[in-house]
């Protein structure tokens, strides 16, 4: 059975059974009453009856005796023996009539309505059922009357009357017994009908109990179905009764609550929905919103344009001009692509607000209602990067970004919210990895690019826990003599099973990730380690390490390196630091800082790939450079009959500002003969050493040096 | 023709019937025939249907119904004859004697009353009583029926007369006469008479042969206790007379009704006090009735 639930049903079920007990003691108490009184009234019918009857019965009797001894007097005064005789038979063949006997005044028999009274002059006394002394007399069942008959005030003689009322009172107990009988089953009706009645009643109060308290309690109900319909949602309903009462305060409260609720949800939503930084909507609040979008574009057979917005070297930003600047600069690219959607209209087709949120660091979002055509959305996202493109004045300093965007288009690049997002992810990477500052529709190739670039990011830091990682040493030698001067460190990643990953794959995949840091370090670990060890067989042999732009730039890395080359104890201007031209441009004060805190601790810096990169020579003025390693492309063209006058030019440059020159990429002998004859320093290359690991360099040295010494 | 108004056909209805009632007393007489009685009810019964009856015969005679009329005592019967109120009287010889001793009837016919052409007055004590002779009730007491008794008063007072006693009448029962005289009482009727005699109330009652034999006229077995001692002559039982206010043929008639009435109507004679049959009154019956000494109670 199912357990009662309803506040009705279990008020009216504890009405019924107090009144259902009250009703029964009523019942009960009647019944008894019932039976009591009936009997009382039975009893005490039947004596009033029997003492009326005896009453009435003496009376009859009484006005017998007067009649018979109104008619007996002259016939007795005259001694009229028959007319007595005839008189007191005519009495005495009444029913019931024990005996009518006439005495004289001397108490002796006159007449007992025999023919010949035998008994004459008898007297009274000796008459035993005659009790000859009262007027009036019961005796069992008979009433015996004595009574005087007299002439012209004399007492003449008496008339003896006994009257059995047997009969009578038998009558009378039959009749008192049926009386009972009836009366009984009176009482058994009633009964029945005051059961039936009560019963009746009785379900009818219920009725009536259960109606009132349904009604009584439906407000109730009402509450708690509008409760269960807001819990579920349906933000439509209002508790306020339309009452005065307990409830209708109840109701008044609830929607009282309902309401701080409402208000304390709407403030929730809006810290949950909305970027402190930015009071753009935050991923939530996009995420719903793409949710809803996409439905509403599936409804009405559109297409939704999501276009993904990263700002370019914003990391740099952060990490030169500290977080309070980057913050700032995150709240006025907000502002501009607000502004800029504002300004062509593009918002969300239902509530009409602007479609632009912050998913989180420097990344933004925007979506494109219904475009006709994708060209559309390419123009937004180029308006989107000519906007961001602007430099960006704070606190009087101007900033450059740009940025990468991805654009994916619904229905064509995915079905979800979540893989129409990732998707415009990848495309806006893909367009990061094109260089930046532009954008990219996506393509199933860029998810590809992604995986394998995802893989690789995995890989790496396998590669670190697992030490599949190891470092080659490519020699440098000393072009005035042939001998090994120094080693370039390479990186090596012997991948368990793809086989040698060349990092020219992997290293500008994690250059953005938070990778650069932990591989730069083990770099320059194992560098320094190895370094350390080569001291003793060679002192003042020389270890370069490559240091990307992004671990450039990044504090961290600077101290870690500093702290490394102190704690290390290395040898000064036994470590070179390998920079890139392109690296450096960037924050150039910044780089300059980092530079001097390098050479201050102890090592060499380098521009490796000199020649390749944007420059403006000046900064070989500003930085503290040691010296400068000429691009293999400058080298692969050095041959004997061509034109020598660039590589000529770097190395007198480097002369001039007295930095010493290695030249990189050298192959072949003639190479070798060219850049030699140019004056350069150093040489590095396939065609001196192939790079080999620590195991092979170390005998190679020892050699050099077992030769040298020889 | 005109319709006859309300008030005519009144006044024509109420003329008729004012010359209805003025000629009903000479078209329609009345047969009345009377009795001296104590017991009205009784006689009534017994003596209407015959008076009804014979009117009925008489209706030659002017007569067109019968009523009964009873009187107390000799002296307003024999007013009402006088007043010619009674056409038809039926008695016993005492009342009889009277009226034809009085001028005032004619006996008719002899009434064979209770099936007794005659009867003889009886005087008696208890058995158990030693008194053997009238003599022997001087300062006794006697019971008689009552005063206009023929068989009960006239002729034991005759009988207690003529042996020389002296007769006087007492108040009630119980009362006793000086010792030289003969204390009576009135018994009013036979059965009263015996029983008193038989309870000691008197000593010697008197009742007539025909009581004293008919069975169920006494109680019964009293009889047996009882000593006659004295027995009277025969006499007629009762007379029918005829008053002058009977015209003689109507008189011959109505003994003529009577006399056959035997044969013709024998449950209307038994219900007329039990006759049985009438004879006419002879000479010897006149001569009864005119002699008898009627004077000789007080």
């Amino acid at each position: 059975m199912r357990p009662m639930r309803s506040l009705a049903d279990r008020l009216t079920l504890s009405f019924a059974l107090v009144a259902c007990v009250l009703v029964g003691i009523l019942m009960l108490t009647l019944l008894s009453a019932f039976s009591q009184f009936n009997q009382f009234t039975t009893e005490s019918g039947q004596r009033h009856l029997s003492q009326v009857l005896r009453s009435q019965l003496e009376q009859d009797a009484t006005l017998l005796a007067d009649t018979l001894s109104a008619q007996l007097d002259i016939p007795l005064y005259h001694l009229d023996l028959t007319e007595i005789g005839k008189q007191l038979r005519q009495v005495q063949s009444k029913p019931g009539l024990e005996y009518a006997l006439l005495f004289d005044s001397n108490g002796q028999l006159v007449h007992d309505g025999s023919e010949i009274v035998a008994d004459y002059g008898r007297p009274i006394d000796t008459l035993e059922h005659v009790p000859g002394n009262t007027d009036q007399v019961w005796v069992g069942e008979a009433l015996h009357l004595l009574k005087p008959i007299e002439v012209s005030g004399q007492t003449i003689g008496q008339l003896a009357l006994a009257v059995d009322f047997t009969q009578a009172l038998e009558t009378l107990s039959e009749h008192s017994q049926a009386i009972s009988i009836e009366a009984a089953e009176k009482q058994r009706q009633l009964a029945t009908q005051l059961v039936a009645g009560s019963v009746t009643l009785l379900l009818l109060a219920l009725l009536l109990i259960w109606l009132v308290c349904r009604r009584l309690f439906r407000p109730l109900r009402q509450l708690a179905d509008k409760g269960l319909r807001y819990g579920e949602g349906d933000k439509s309903v209002s508790f306020s009764l339309e009452q005065r009462d307990e409830l209708g305060q109840l109701g008044n409260a609830l929607e009282q609550m309902r309401r701080s609720l409402e208000q304390s949800h709407h403030q929730t939503t809006q810290l949950a929905y909305l970027d402190n930084l930015t009071q753009l909507p935050n991923r939530h609040w996009f995420q719903q919103s793409l949710e809803r979008l996409l439905q509403y574009a599936e409804r009405h057979g559109q297409r939704l344009g999501v276009v993904f917005i990263d700002l370019d070297h914003f990391k740099e930003v952060n990490d030169t001009a500290g977080h309070d600047m980057g913050d700032l600069l995150l709240f006025e690219a907000a502002a501009r692509l607000r502004n800029l959607l504002l300004e062509l209209d593009i918002c969300d087709p239902e509530s009409g607000d602007v479609l632009l949120a912050r998913l989180g660091g420097d990344e933004f979002v925007t979506l494109y209602p219904a475009p006709e055509r994708s060209d559309q959305v390419a123009e937004l996202a180029g308006k989107v990067a000519t906007t961001l493109d602007q430099p960006f004045l704070i606190d009087g300093r101007y900033f450059n970004i740009s940025s990468s965007i991805g654009i994916t288009l619904y229905p064509d690049d995915g079905a979800s919210s979540s893989e129409i997002l990732k998707n415009a992810d990848i495309a806006m990477y893909a367009a990061k990895q094109s260089g930046r500052n532009q954008y990219a529709f996506f393509s199933p190739q860029m998810n590809l690019e992604l995986h394998e670039r995802l893989e690789i990011l995995q890989g790496v830091r396998t590669a670190l826990a697992e030490a599949q990682f190891h470092l080659e040493y490519q020699p440098v030698i000393d072009l005035r003599n042939g001998s090994i001067r120094a080693a370039e460190a390479l990186l090596r990643w012997e991948h368990p099973e793809q086989g040698l990953i060349s990092p020219a794959r992997f290293i500008p995949l994690i250059e953005d990730s938070d990778l650069m840091e932990p591989v730069t370090r083990w770099v320059a670990q194992q560098a320094i380690h190895d370094l350390l060890e080569l001291q003793s067989i060679y002192p003042g042999f020389v270890i370069s390490i490559n240091i990307s732009g992004a671990a450039l730039h990044q504090s961290s890395t600077r101290d870690f390196l500093t702290d490394l080359i102190q704690s290390q104890h290395v040898p000064p201007h036994c470590l070179s630091i390998e920079l890139t031209e392109t690296s450096m441009i960037r924050h150039l004060e910044d780089c300059r800082e980092t530079l001097v805190q390098w050479k201050h601790a102890g090592a060499n810096i380098w521009i490796d790939d000199f020649g390749t990169g944007y420059s403006s020579l000046s900064y070989l003025h500003q930085l503290p450079i040691d010296g400068l390693k000429i691009d293999r492309s400058f080298i692969r063209e050095l041959r004997p009959e061509s034109d020598h006058s660039l590589v000529q030019s770097i190395i007198t440059l480097a002369r001039g500002m007295k930095l010493k020159t290695v030249a990189e990429g050298i192959e072949t002998d003639s190479q070798l003969t060219c850049i030699t004859a140019l004056g350069s320093h150093y040489g590095q290359g396939f065609g001196l050493y192939r790079p080999m690991r620590y195991e092979s360099l170390k005998p190679l040295l020892e050699q050099q040096c077992t030769e040298t010494a020889s | 023709m005109t319709r006859p108004s309300l008030t005519d056909i009144s006044l024509r209805f109420c003329s008729t019937a004012l010359l209805l009632l003025l000629s009903l007393p000479l078209t329609a007489q009345t047969l009345v025939l009377a009795q001296i009685s104590d017991r009205p009810k009784k006689d009534f019964r017994q003596l209407r249907p015959m008076v009804q009856f014979m009117a009925q015969e008489l209706a030659d005679h002017g007569f067109s119904q019968g009523d009964v009329r009873l009187f107390p005592d000799y002296e307003q019967l024999s007013a009402a004859v006088r007043a010619g109120e009674v056409h038809w009287v039926t008695e016993t010889p005492l009342t009889a004697a009277r009226l034809v001793q009085a001028g005032l009837a004619t006996p008719l016919l002899r009434k064979w009353k209770r099936g007794q052409r005659s009867y003889q007055s009886l005087i008696y004590v208890r058995a158990d009583s030693d008194i053997h002779s009238l003599q022997q009730l001087q300062g006794k007491t006697i019971t008689l029926e009552h005063r206009n008794s023929f068989s009960s008063y006239l002729l034991p007072f005759m009988a207690l007369q003529s042996n020389g006693l002296n007769l006087v009448p007492l108040d009630k029962p119980g009362q006793m006469p000086n010792a030289d005289q003969v204390g009576y009482l009135f018994s009013r009727n036979e059965k009263n008479n015996i029983l008193w005699v038989d309870k000691g109330v008197t000593t010697a009652g008197s009742v007539n042969d025909g009581d004293w034999t008919t069975p169920g006229r006494l109680p019964d077995g009293l009889t047996d206790k009882m000593r006659i001692i004295y027995r009277s002559e025969a006499y007629p039982r009762a007379f029918e007379l005829v008053t002058a206010a009977l015209s003689d043929t109507a008189a011959k008639a109505l003994a003529q009704r009577l006399s056959t009435l035997d044969t013709r109507k024998p449950e209307l004679m038994q219900r007329y006090e039990q006759t049985s049959r009438f004879e006419a009154a002879s000479e010897q019956d006149l001569t009864l009735l005119r002699q008898l000494p009627t004077g000789v109670t007080p």
